[in-house]
């Protein structure tokens, strides 16, 4: 077996309604709308510090940064948000990176970058 | 501690992990059979709430309503255990990270204790892959030099091929059946054990502290590179 084939569908919706809205520091101008099933669904929550048309970038500029249940949620939505949109999810940790949380990352299906992004 | 020094399990399921009885089999487990690093208390709404029999169902119906659950231990053994449900890991899945001070790995009694519990959470998770390892190392073997971005860890990706071979490795029952259970069985390892669902561990070498790059090369080339995603290629 080359690939294993994960539990699909999980919970787009229900993180969707969830979450409701984020207020923005530094918000992304772009309108993430998330097509599943047939229906578009546009996500509120998302405060993304870029998106292309490949990819989704999430940079921290932590110093302390720690694996807390309020940083796994956030970044389970963006990976959902990512798999829907059928883009890569980048990590920049720009500050601190602590080996568990890029392990967790990288584990998630994560691409850690633990140096300054470009520009 | 020092958190690269930190020996992690991870496993991949696609068992539906919060579901109470289950969240309820997994806390107990680790209350029970491992006294000596289990996690004691379970972040909560930003708190950090102690867990133990009397509270136990209020952490599991807290667990049931989340899509991560993290749990963790401050003293001697220090210890973490992250839990994310929303099947979203690496393809799909849902994923089960559980990291111990190395320190506890000083002895054979404690290597072989701490196997067992491993063994007998991934019967009650029955992952379709998992393995131990440790944490820094496992962190280089997954960076590249990125030729845009720089130092950069490039993640798992189950529906691409298994990442690699470490300490230890869980082959659930799809991938011993894909593999052969004969190739399995016979890798150059220090324990090689059938597991309760048809499935396979294999444990390269005797101490999670001890083991070499040509050991996992050489496992890795008997089972075959054709099962693994060579993710460092960019």
């Amino acid at each position: 077996m080359k690939g294993a084939q994960g539990a699909q569908g999980a919970h787009v919706d229900q993180f969707s309604r969830d979450e409701g809205g984020r207020a923005g520091t530094g918000a992304c101008p772009y309108g993430v709308v998330v097509a599943r099933g047939g229906r578009r669904r546009a996500n509120y929550f998302a405060r993304l510090d870029g998106v292309t048309q490949s990819a989704i970038h999430e940079v921290k500029n932590v110093a302390s940064l720690s694996l807390s249940q309020g940083f796994m949620d956030q970044a389970y939505r963006y990976k959902m948000l990512a798999d829907s949109m059928e883009v890569e999810l980048h990590y920049w940790l720009t500050n601190s990176y602590p080996a568990r949380v890029v392990e967790w990352l990288e584990q998630l299906g994560v691409i850690v970058h633990t140096g300054m992004p470009p520009g | 501690m020092n958190e690269d020094d930190s020996i992690g399990l991870v496993l991949y399921t696609r068992m539906n992990l919060r579901s109470a009885g289950l969240a309820t089999g997994l806390i107990r487990l680790f209350l029970e059979h491992a006294e000596q690093f289990s996690p004691n208390s379970m972040e909560m709404d930003g708190r950090w709430r102690r867990i133990d029999n009397d509270s136990l169902e209020e952490a599991v119906a807290y667990w049931a309503r989340s899509y991560n659950v993290l749990l963790q231990r401050q003293v001697d053994y220090e210890s973490q255990l992250a839990v994310s449900m929303g099947g979203m890991a690496s393809g799909g899945f849902n994923m089960v990270d559980f990291w111990i001070d190395a320190s506890f790995f000083a002895s054979r009694e404690a290597i072989s204790s701490y196997l067992q519990f491993c063994v007998a959470l991934h019967d009650l998770l029955k992952p379709v892959y998992g393995n131990i390892h440790q944490t820094g190392d496992a962190i280089r073997m997954a960076t590249v030099d990125h030729p845009k971005y720089g130092p950069t860890v490039m993640p798992v990706d189950l529906r691409k091929g298994l990442p690699d071979i470490y300490w230890a490795n869980f082959f659930g029952p799809e991938y011993a059946s894909s593999i052969g259970l004969d190739r399995l069985l016979t890798a150059p390892c220090h324990e090689r054990r059938m597991l309760e669902d048809e499935g396979v561990l294999l444990v390269v070498t005797e101490s999670p502290l001890a083991i070499r790059r040509e050991q996992q090369h050489a496992v890795k080339n008997h089972i075959g590179l054709s099962h693994f995603h060579d993710r460092l290629n960019l």
